[in-house]
């Protein structure tokens, strides 16, 4: 049962981080593979405010009851998302968009994007050095919740601050213009350039929102486990399975897509471990758990049916 | 169609919307010169409700719009009852009027529309042509590519006939219709 908690959390966090994913391959029709290093330095950015800038202004220390963090920690949460989300569009305002002007197809502009993820993995590794970091060392007791759950309350705000950050987003989609407009380009790009839709606007403001959810995505995995310069790219994977199961461009999709790779990931794993335990076969699973988000994707791709363009 | 909207580059020519020319501005640029564009296929942003499409065809419009959707649910009444429905549920003819319905949202003073009749049933063509004339005579100038001749000629006021991309005739609807030539070679006899 506590395998599906830790799916459920774990799925959160792909969850946010896929739905930026998912609005820049539609509307910007290539696959972005520097959005795990979006989720790297939102987590490094996060910790940065929280335990350089805040402490300057006087504004640490204090704890949420219950929690081992308190209201700093949703100051480098929000500090983070602007952060980030300004970094990446700037990549965009330098990088992709000369690239997008100059008629650059899907690969040149994936190749760019993952020399930009090694570019800003080794960024963080050599600003913030390769060990692993805390936002806190405070050792959390789990809490035993009915049908004996064990979680711990920081996990619960990971999971309440998943579905509110979602639910923000989905008001922005469904009634903003912009929202509106973001959802009008992934449909149909062609379309939304003669109906006169502003695609350079929506272009940054995809870039912002998606950004800006994958910081907070690695924040949350930060809080959850531990900041490493590798972190970016191991959730690369589960974020590409989350889209392609979802489908490009698909809100609902994108989330589903994400708590299915969740949960596959941290319930295959043990189920697989003691089916492999009972063969006496002696493999460890637990180096395979991305394995399980890429047959995931393998499946998926084979299974589902392709709309006609 | 789409060199006349920006989509392609003209290589060669002019394209001259009220003395002015617009050839090699962008899509964006052409809606805010009062023009129109009804693509022939995916036309229609299937996922988002028949109300926000028109939205979205008001995009460049700051000031209040309700008028005007009002106005469009007159023209085409069966939308305002399917207003909430994601466009792409909608039936060929219905989603046909979605589009034209977008386009019109900045009121256009001129509407191209590629093939408005491709891929529709015989009655839905007429019901679509009738609404077509009936935009016309509210001050909209239409320009139509249509393989269905016969029956676009016969409403408008002005038809050309290409061929290989050349202009070979150039008449009045109905005149063409009645041109032996033009009948034996394009219309079937």
């Amino acid at each position: 049962m506590n395998f599906v908690v830790n799916g459920l959390i774990l799925g959160s966090i792909i969850a946010l981080g896929a739905i930026g994913l998912s609005l820049t391959t539609a509307i910007l029709n290539f696959y972005n593979f520097a959005h795990g290093a979006s989720l790297l330095l939102g987590a490094y950015m996060g910790y940065t405010v929280l335990h350089s800038f805040l402490p300057r202004l006087g504004l640490e220390g204090s704890t949420f009851p219950y929690l081992s963090f308190g209201f700093p920690m949703i100051i480098a949460i929000v500090g983070s998302m602007i952060l980030t989300a300004g970094i990446v569009i700037l990549i965009d305002r330098f990088v992709y968009k000369p690239l997008r002007d100059r008629g650059s197809g899907p690969l040149i502009l994936g190749m760019s994007s993952l020399f930009m993820a090694l570019m800003i993995r080794n960024l963080v590794r050599t600003i913030w050095g390769p060990d692993i970091h805390y936002y806190s060392h405070q050792i959390q007791m789990s809490r035993t919740l009915p049908f004996g759950i064990k979680v711990t309350p920081d996990q619960l705000f990971i999971i309440g601050f998943t579905i509110i950050l979602v639910v923000l987003t989905q008001l922005f989609l469904k009634n903003t213009k912009m929202g509106q407009a973001m959802r009008a380009a992934s449909d149909n790009l062609d379309l939304a350039m003669v109906t006169g839709i502003d695609t350079e606007k929506v272009v940054i403001w995809t870039w912002g929102i998606g950004t800006a959810l994958a910081a907070v995505a690695g924040v949350l995995y930060g809080i959850n486990v531990q900041l490493r310069p590798m972190m970016g790219w191991y959730f690369l994977l589960p974020l590409f399975c989350a889209v392609i199961i979802g489908g490009e461009g698909n809100f609902y999709g994108a989330m589903a897509g994400g708590l299915t790779v969740g949960l596959a990931q941290e319930v295959g794993t043990p189920l697989l471990q003691s089916l492999f335990d009972s063969l006496n076969l002696t493999v460890s699973m637990t180096g395979y758990k991305p394995a399980i988000a890429f047959i995931l994707m393998v499946v998926v791709l084979l299974v589902r049916s392709y709309r006609e363009e | 169609m789409k060199t006349i909207f920006g989509l392609l580059t003209p290589t060669d020519g002019t394209v001259i919307l009220n003395d002015e020319d617009i050839g090699g501005l962008k899509p964006n640029q052409i809606v805010r010169k009062n023009m129109s564009y009804v693509p022939q296929t995916s036309n229609i942003f299937t996922s988002l409700t028949v109300l926000e499409n028109l939205n979205m065809g008001a995009f460049i419009r700051e000031d209040d719009y309700s008028d005007r959707i009002r106005e469009i649910f007159q023209i085409f009444p069966k939308l305002e009852g399917y207003k909430k429905q994601y466009a792409g549920k909608l039936s060929g003819g219905e989603q046909q009027m979605v589009a034209m319905g977008r386009a019109l949202m900045l009121e256009p003073t001129v509407l191209l529309l590629d093939e408005p009749s491709a891929g529709l049933a015989p009655n839905l063509v007429d019901m679509i042509l009738d609404k077509v004339k009936g935009i016309n005579e509210t001050g909209v100038a239409l320009l139509i590519v249509e393989q269905n001749a016969k029956d676009v000629l016969e409403i408008s006021d002005r038809g050309y006939v290409l061929a290989m991309g050349r202009k070979e005739y150039q008449d009045t609807g109905q005149g063409l219709l009645e041109n032996d030539e033009v009948g034996e070679l394009y219309l079937g006899g």
